[in-house]
């Protein structure tokens, strides 16, 4: 039994709608304007509002927002006399369930509304029960990543629409299959989509499958994922990258979950769970037209948002770690230990690429030959520290605001003084090695003992400062 | 993108040679591919080797896994850790290997047959190479 109320100034209809909700199980209530059905979902907390467009006080597309804010909350399905692509696409953008034509309505609402209503149930399973998370690959325990793992823990008890978004590298597939390991449907298949790989030639026969002789060089019939998926999860992986073309495909499976295997007349039906995944700002996407907007309403019905390493740098050393010891596992290595000056290093830089970069990075490490049984920062990759040394130059270098003529250095001693910081920081580097330096610093060895001598730099022993 | 090859037999030649299905007959054949003609093979037991070397496949390379029979598949499911952060393609010998569905515990970003046309197969991997680059 839902609550349900009707906002529509066609009285004939709005009584026979009361009628079949009435009938239905349903309790049903009704306004003829705007401001009546304001009023009612202020006193009282619906499930579903059934919205008419033209109502006497203003347009009720407009008002969507409002209502879907009030206390229950409540799906919006349209309904109205006047059907038209344009409005139905506005319908869905601004936040509505479905849109049906009034000649239609009766026949069609019960359907539509049982469907909203199921997703209604799902949607509140996951907001309102904590639960326990299996995340034996999720590294980190800082409280943006404990907010992504207890949505993780959410959408695994439903089966609800999950879109994990982030930048390259956060690790939206772990979490799109932490979300699988922790559901009921956890033992079937976990079935991968590149989006990103498959050619637009390939998509169909892939998801579908075919049978013998669909096309040339089909001499044998072959299953698709989206049988492999049956009971299981399908992982749409870089979901944005779906060519235009395919979407509306994808969007009838998501709907309807039943497919034609190519060459086949028979329409089958597969029973998965949908969770998607992309880097990209599908919102923005929608906007620019290369993706359709009732695709994304389908997709993002729990949405989580995995943030960048460099907003979680507290992770750094537990992931550090755990990466040491899986890579020392695989190469038959011994455990390596770590440094305080490794993590630090690590920590102080912001990661464009996340946690992959963050893996690239140890990787390179611990197949470093020279590395002995403790990581220390020399012994991150060359590209990395001089990185490193670079930011830190500029860093020091920011001419600070707001300074009279009489604080602002002279152009050669401020030149003198830099020049003085990055040798002192490539001497501590290069660790007294004057090739290394050269190596490093792309100067030099001539020119690089020309500067040791102007600044009296003992480079493989100690810093003799020259003040002048 | 490095491209490595991997297949647990590194021929089927000997008495009971199936050079069909040969996975040397088909590293061949991925060799003629545009931009799989330094294609690095691995066969054995062992993908990752003790020192580590240029030669060993790393977070983010494409890895194409040649399984000649179910058994071959068994064996890269129970070693499948090793190829955590690589990109795998699956490439099965039997009809019967596609059509199972256990091949997904390799979570491969795609799956074809030694029979299929290898155009599809090149098309595939230059478009993983366009969205990398």
């Amino acid at each position: 039994m839902a609550e349900i109320l009707i906002l529509d100034d066609d009285h004939v209809l709005t009584e026979m709608l009361l009628e079949q909700l009435t009938a239905d199980g349903h309790k049903a209530s009704a306004a003829g304007t705007l401001a009546d059905g304001l009023t009612l979902l202020r006193q009282a907390s619906f499930d579903v509002v059934l919205l008419d467009v033209q109502l006497p006080d203003g347009n009720g597309l407009e008002y969507i927002p409002s209502i879907t804010a009030s206390t229950g909350q409540p799906e919006v399905i349209i309904i109205t006399g006047q059907g038209d692509a344009d409005g139905a696409e506005k319908a869905v953008l601004s936040g509505a369930w479905s849109y049906i034509e009034k000649p239609y309505v009766i026949r069609e609402l019960s359907l539509q509304l049982s469907r909203a209503l199921q997703y209604r149930r799902e949607k509140k399973k996951v907001s309102s029960r904590p639960v326990a998370l299996k995340r034996d690959a999720i590294i980190g325990s800082s409280p943006v990543i404990k907010k992504c793992l207890d949505q993780v823990a959410r959408a695994s008890i439903s089966d609800v629409s999950v879109l994990v978004t982030g930048p390259t590298g956060t690790g939206k597939e772990l979490f799109a299959r932490a979300i699988h390991e922790n559901s009921a449907r956890a033992d079937k298949n976990f079935v991968v989509v590149d989006c990103a790989s498959l050619p637009e030639t390939l998509i169909e026969s892939t998801l579908f499958g075919h049978v013998k002789g669909a096309f040339t060089n089909a001499d044998s019939a072959q299953e698709g994922l989206v049988k492999h998926a049956h009971g299981g999860t399908l992982f749409l992986d870089e979901v944005g990258e779906l060519p235009l073309s395919i979407q509306k495909t994808f969007l009838r499976l998501l709907q309807e979950h039943e497919y034609r295997p190519v060459g086949s007349t028979k329409q089958a039906y597969s029973d998965f769970r949908v969770v998607a995944a992309t880097n990209r700002d599908l919102k923005k996407c929608v906007e620019n037209g290369t993706f359709r907007s009732d695709l994304l309403f389908r997709l993002q019905a729990y949405t989580i948002a995995l943030p960048a390493l460099k907003e979680r740098l507290g992770d750094v050393r537990e992931l550090v770690l755990y990466f040491i010891l899986r890579l020392c596992l695989r190469y038959g290595l011994e455990i390596k230990g770590v440094s305080a000056d490794f993590t630090e290093a690590l920590q102080a830089y912001d990661w464009p690429g996340n946690v992959r970069e963050l893996y690239q990075t140890v990787e390179q490490v611990i197949t470093n030959p020279m590395l002995g049984p403790t990581c220390f920062a020399v012994h991150l990759p060359d590209s990395f520290r001089v990185h490193q040394a670079r930011a830190g130059l500029s860093s020091k270098k920011a001419p600070p605001k707001k300074e009279s003529a009489g604080d602002l250095p002279t152009w050669s001693g401020y030149k003198k003084k830099c020049e003085l910081e990055y040798l002192g920081q490539l001497k501590q580097l290069a660790g007294g090695n004057v090739t290394e330096a050269a190596r490093i610093s792309q100067i030099s060895r001539t020119r690089l003992y020309q500067l040791f001598e102007k600044y009296r730099i003992n480079f493989s022993d100690e810093v003799i400062v020259n003040k002048n | 993108m490095r491209k490595f090859f991997y297949a647990i037999n590194k021929s089927a030649c000997g008495p009971d040679c199936r050079w069909q299905i040969c996975p040397q007959r088909y590293l061949t054949r991925l060799r003629k591919i545009n931009g799989l003609q330094s294609i690095r093979p691995l066969f054995g037991d062992v993908v990752y080797v003790s020192p580590p070397s240029d030669s060993t496949p790393r977070n983010g390379d494409l890895i194409i896994l040649y399984a000649e029979n179910s058994s071959d598949l068994d064996a890269m499911i129970a070693a499948r850790d090793n190829f955590d952060g690589l990109k795998k393609i699956l490439v099965m010998a039997d009809s019967a290997g596609v059509n199972g569905d256990k091949y997904h515990m390799l979570a491969p970003r795609f799956i074809t047959q030694v029979e299929r046309n290898i155009d599809e197969l090149e098309a595939v991997i230059q478009k993983m190479n366009g969205y990398v680059q």
